[in-house]
């Protein structure tokens, strides 16, 4: 395992790329994605443009995948790195269509001609990550990944087309807003702690898809009003669980499709949808502790989604044990 | 769809079945478990004293879009009161004979006070089965036995006083808002081999035999949110060879939970073929007496984006197993937020 540095400011292709600064450093990230190999780290420092579409290409295996970290001024703290791209094609892409062990931490990818990331399509590009990532105001949608694969605490909004795609996804504390088409694409199988909001207005777009099995708690969805059929949680929705969510300005909130054997919604909070809950097939613990009212968002025209003390969703959620004596 | 009705104190089982009341409802769960076809729902009611004393046999299968419900009540189909039900033979309350997926729906069913488990799985059984509101209470055995019951799911269930695990599950089980505790093993038990998806706003204590064993844990499962695991073992010699809470199977996450009164580590991440991009963050650990975390549990692909904070959880009256946590406490405030972690970079 070797740990290389980029600094586009100080930086050259020609250094060994083993330490920081001058003399040391690489300056393009193009060029350590053909430089590592399994295992590898790759930190990459803040402040030059990093004005390159990168095509990464080597995948990275299980045991021993490859890390690109995003830093301001010590490797380590965090501090994101915008690439501004060449303004040609995607900002980040990789090639490899198989699992692609790849996780990117701290970067910013917004403003490019076409996404901001995506994977090659295919039958895999499995176990991509994100953690702490931005995609925003791409040309077409802001990130685009294969099966299993992570987001973490990122932010995707204003891109043309999807925030985030992929199946099988996992989206854990992310803000995916004001895309225009799908706020989550594909299929996802656990989100958690994400606010999903005003994406694909004036069509038929989703909040986010959902499939057998799927996990969705403590979100925030919002429609904003879009169109007809276009829903908040969308999906199959066999054995789903949906609870602990703020629903609002839906077509239907929840809709699902023709396989629910045990998919009830449970301690939501639903407002202003035209359908809170799809009728298909109704079960006796449907609406399961729901409740209604206005939820009383800090400011939802500027996405600020918190909640105060006399939102009804406060104390609403799921508790450990029978909700009966 | 047929809607029936079960009345221990008023039916009869020479009845039709098909409303409340003496003269229609039927006497026994048994009666209706021999009649439902796919998309039926029962409503059991509670009787007026005591349980019911019965096995039943499930014997129809149903499918993704035809559950079977059975549903009890207390006065009014719907009210979710929770129906009392035991087996004072030698027998188990619910009796799984058919195999492969079942498609039932059981809501609002209190199982007591059985020699061992009150149900039963027969070979390449228990598959799709949901539990609602349930209790499972002072049953000799665990929650269910026999074949591996893959695709549990349970919601705002609670066990306890079971001489065996407080729930059980095979394979892709998921627990929602469940309470688990002072039961001799572990209050969330996996069958050997098999992996729980989803455990979400649970709690797991140990009782006073709990964890004698490096291999009993109290609870394990791929995706962990919000849960609290209490060993209850702050007295016990510290164990570095144990840990309470597993997690395992590629991309597991375990965010937001309490980890407390361990003898051992509070929680262990599995290493090796299986080890792929854990998430760790923000839990809390608390008082373990072999250590917060188990060192294997981080390897280079794991994102832990913070440390675990160490500190007490202050439980309400953890003596009576009420768990919940006061704005003083140290995992008050620290739950996962949405948007990035850091600062906006300057524009």
């Amino acid at each position: 395992m070797t740990t290389y540095y980029v600094d586009g400011a100080v930086g050259n292709d020609i250094n060994a790329g083993t330490s920081e600064g001058a003399g040391n450093a690489w300056e393009t990230i193009g060029h350590a994605a053909t430089q590592v190999t399994s295992g590898d780290i790759v930190y990459v420092k803040a402040g030059a443009a990093y004005a390159e579409d990168v095509s990464f290409t080597v995948p990275g295996t299980s045991a021993s995948p490859i890390t690109w970290i995003g830093y301001a001024t010590t490797p380590g703290d965090n501090g994101q790195v915008v690439v501004t791209g060449a303004g040609v094609t995607h900002i980040f892409s990789s090639t490899w269509s198989s699992s692609f062990y790849n996780t990117w931490m701290n970067f910013d990818l917004s403003n490019g001609p076409s996404w901001g990331f995506i994977a090659a399509t295919g039958s895999g590009a499995s176990f991509l990550a994100f953690i702490n990532c931005r995609f925003s105001n791409n040309g077409s949608g802001g990130v685009f990944a294969g099966p299993n694969s992570l987001w973490l605490n990122c932010e995707s909004y204003g891109n043309g087309s999807t925030g985030i795609q992929g199946n099988s996804a996992r989206i854990v504390g992310c803000k995916v807003q004001n895309n225009a088409a799908n706020g989550h694409a594909g299929s996802c199988i656990v989100s958690y702690r994400n606010v999903l909001a005003q994406n694909g207005i004036g069509a038929t777009n989703y909040q986010l898809i959902g499939v057998n099995g799927t996990s969705v708690f403590g979100c925030t969805i919002d429609g904003e009003g879009s169109s007809a059929a276009a829903d908040g949680v969308y999906g199959t929705l066999s054995q789903a669980l949906i609870m602990d969510n703020i629903i609002v300005n839906c077509d239907s909130g929840i809709e699902r499709g023709t396989q629910h054997s045990a998919n009830p919604s449970v301690n939501n909070l639903f407002h202003n949808n035209l359908i809170d809950l799809s009728t298909t097939s109704a079960l006796p613990y449907d609406n399961l502790n729901d409740v209604s009212g206005d939820p009383n968002f800090a400011d939802r025209v500027g996405f600020d989604y918190a909640i105060d003390a006399g939102s009804p969703a406060v104390d609403t959620g799921i508790r450990p044990g029978c909700f009966e004596a | 769809m047929t809607i029936y009705y079960v009345d221990g104190d008023l039916g009869d089982d020479i009845n039709a079945g098909t409303s409340e009341g003496a003269g229609n409802a039927w006497a026994t769960i048994n009666k209706a478990f021999s009649t439902v076809v796919a998309n039926d729902v029962v409503y059991v009611k509670a009787l007026a004293s005591g349980a019911y004393d019965e096995e039943a046999s499930l014997i129809t299968n149903a499918a993704f879009q035809t559950a079977i419900k059975i549903v009890g009540y207390s006065s009014t189909p719907g009210d979710n009161g929770i129906v009392r039900w035991t087996n004072t033979s030698a027998g188990y309350c619910i009796n799984h004979t058919v195999s492969f997926n079942h498609y039932y729906v059981i809501c609002n069913f209190c199982f007591e006070n059985t020699s061992g488990s009150p149900i039963f799985f027969t070979t390449n059984a228990g598959r799709q089965l949901a539990y609602f509101n349930c209790v499972f209470r002072n049953c000799g055995g665990s929650s269910n036995t026999g074949a591996n019951p893959n695709l549990l799911l349970h919601v705002n269930c609670l066990s306890y006083g079971s001489g065996g695990n407080g729930f059980r599950t095979g394979g892709q089980g998921r627990y929602y808002g469940c309470l688990s505790y002072n039961n001799a093993q572990s209050p969330f038990e996996v069958t050997t081999g098999d992996i729980c998806e989803v455990m979400y706003k649970c709690v797991g204590l140990g009782g006073p035999s709990f964890g004698t064993s490096a291999s009993v844990w109290l609870g394990e499962a791929k995706w962990t949110f919000g849960c609290t695991f209490d060993a209850f073992q702050e007295n016990e010699t510290p164990n570095t060879t144990q840990y309470v809470f597993y997690t395992q199977y590629e991309g597991p996450a375990v965010i937001d939970n309490i980890f407390a009164n361990s003898r051992g580590y509070g929680a262990r991440g599995i290493t090796g073929s299986w080890d792929i991009e854990k998430v760790w963050l923000n839990n809390l650990t608390y008082n373990n007496g072999g250590g917060a975390i188990h060192p294997d549990t981080f390897q280079a692909d794991d994102f832990m984006v913070a440390d675990p904070v160490e500190g007490d959880p202050s439980f309400t009256d953890r003596e009576n197993y009420d768990m919940t946590i006061g704005s003083t406490s140290a995992a008050a405030g620290v739950g996962m937020m949405p948007g990035l972690i850091t600062a906006e970079p300057a524009a």
